[in-house]
């Protein structure tokens, strides 16, 4: 099997199921409970939050965790638009989000918060003029994603929360679902952050939604107190403790693996750059785990379905749309009808090698020639 | 009898896009009765009008019967020209 579809999930990493087994058997207390049992896997927890804190250099910041980032950005979305509700009344983000970005957002839109999409260049970057132009006083929520999931688009984060910062009840939601794990970011300025074990060699139904402790959040799980306030539940130890040990795993020799990564996808453009078939969608500014191309003659179902028979596993658009027709964000980013059709995304990992390019390149030159 | 169907989707982007010119649309024709549908909730309801992929959608019916139909992303202007040419058709 040749998988080249990282950026939908990545398989999890063995060292990671072993340590749930480990831990599921070991601690077997619910944390919310006081008996001794309880308070051992309380205290395995904080211990887990504290070590996602320092690995993630985070600062003044609450870990809630989560089912993972589409929970994660529904309570980031819902929570603050519910809670500073009265003080203003309108969110502003781009064309490019995740689904559950988008469909958080269109919920609130209906319930009468006003929506504005910020502008973007011609390669998908936040044309942050536009942004200075249309934040203001009643703007209480600027969500924007560090990296779109389909193109490998990455938002300049840093100067977007700048520019956010400027207003002292605007709250900045940054879904980095694609980045963690994947890039080395600053986090530890950022008001709510998002993301998802599963995309970091963790196990499925875990993430975690960081939140800056001064700001309050209106839960969207309700319950008792749990490990916080804002999203009731026993907590998943495994779960937890599980994506503690994936963040721990994926950021060594993290440089090595970003280096990796950026060669196969240097490698990859070369390739596609002798194809004349094929139109690279993915700017060299992208972030290099993702490639997103277009064969306009070949539609991206097709590709996707004929590379399967092959044992071959990409994308043609984000899992996350119920959209079969196009990619939205290649779409939005070419105008292109056709293009948006026929794109497919190849997205790679420190575990791809050279030899399964290779044969994805031969692969699809052959059903291109046969078609 | 001018009825205008919009079938949109929470999920969709272009559909967070159209919304506020639906909205000056029905303001600029208030005298026209809308139903809003959601693509994935009410299928058995929008069904007949056989909706296709892109969304969102706005078709116009007169008298039960499909005069007009505007798939995707849009211009306020458009719309708002082709709303004019049907009605001056008329």
């Amino acid at each position: 099997m040749i998988y080249l579809d990282y950026s939908a999930t990545t398989p999890v990493d063995i060292r990671v199921l072993r340590y749930f087994e480990n831990v599921s058997l070991t601690y077997v207390g619910n944390a919310n409970s006081i008996h001794s049992l309880g308070k051992d896997s309380a205290r395995v927890i904080n211990n887990c939050s504290k070590k996602i804190s320092s690995i993630l250099k985070l600062d003044n910041q609450e870990i809630i965790y989560t089912s993972g980032a589409t929970e994660s950005n529904n309570l980031a979305i819902k929570g603050v638009l519910l809670k500073y509700a009265n003080q203003s009344k309108q969110i502003i983000t781009t064309y490019y989000e995740h689904s559950s970005v988008v469909a958080s957002i269109n919920y609130m839109r209906n319930l009468g918060f006003k929506v504005l999409i910020v502008n973007c260049n011609e390669k998908g970057v936040v044309d942050l003029e536009h942004l200075k132009k249309i934040i203001n006083n009643d703007t209480v929520l600027v969500s924007i994603g560090s990296v779109n999931s389909e193109i490998g688009i990455r938002q300049p984060i840093s100067a977007i929360n700048d520019i956010v910062k400027q207003y002292k009840d605007c709250v900045f939601h940054c879904d980095m679902t694609q980045s963690i794990g994947k890039e080395r970011i600053d986090l530890s300025k950022i008001d709510l952050i998002s993301f998802s074990a599963h995309k970091f060699y963790g196990i499925k139904g875990i993430g975690a939604l960081i939140k800056k402790n001064d700001l309050q959040l209106e839960p969207q799980i309700h319950g008792g107190k749990s490990t916080t306030i804002y999203r009731s539940g026993t907590p998943s130890l495994p779960l937890i403790l599980s994506m503690g040990k994936a963040l721990e795993l994926i950021y060594k020799n993290f440089d090595k693996k970003y280096e990796h990564v950026s060669k196969i996808n240097h490698y990859l453009r070369d390739e596609f750059g002798k194809m004349p078939e094929v139109i690279i969608n993915s700017s060299s500014d992208c972030l290099p785990h993702i490639l997103n191309i277009s064969i306009p003659s070949f539609y991206s179902k097709k590709m996707v379905k004929e590379l399967a028979k092959n044992d071959i596993y990409i994308s043609n658009h984000t899992a996350c749309s119920s959209d079969a027709s196009k990619s939205l964000a290649v779409y939005a980013l070419t105008n292109n009808l056709k293009l948006a059709r026929s794109s497919i995304r190849i997205s790679l990992s420190y575990l791809t090698t050279k030899k399964e390019i290779d044969f994805l390149i031969k692969q699809m030159k052959r059903m291109l020639k046969n078609d | 009898m001018i009825r205008v169907i919009i079938i949109s989707a929470l999920w969709c982007p272009s559909c967070l896009i159209m919304m506020d010119k639906y909205d000056k649309i029905k303001s600029d024709y208030s005298n026209f009765e809308y139903v809003n549908y959601d693509f994935d909730f009410d299928k058995n309801k929008t069904a007949k009008y056989n909706p296709g992929k892109i969304l969102p959608i706005l078709i116009i019916e007169k008298d039960d019967v499909e005069i007009l139909r505007i798939i995707g992303e849009k211009s306020y202007k458009e719309i708002k020209k082709q709303i004019e040419e049907l009605i001056n058709d008329k």
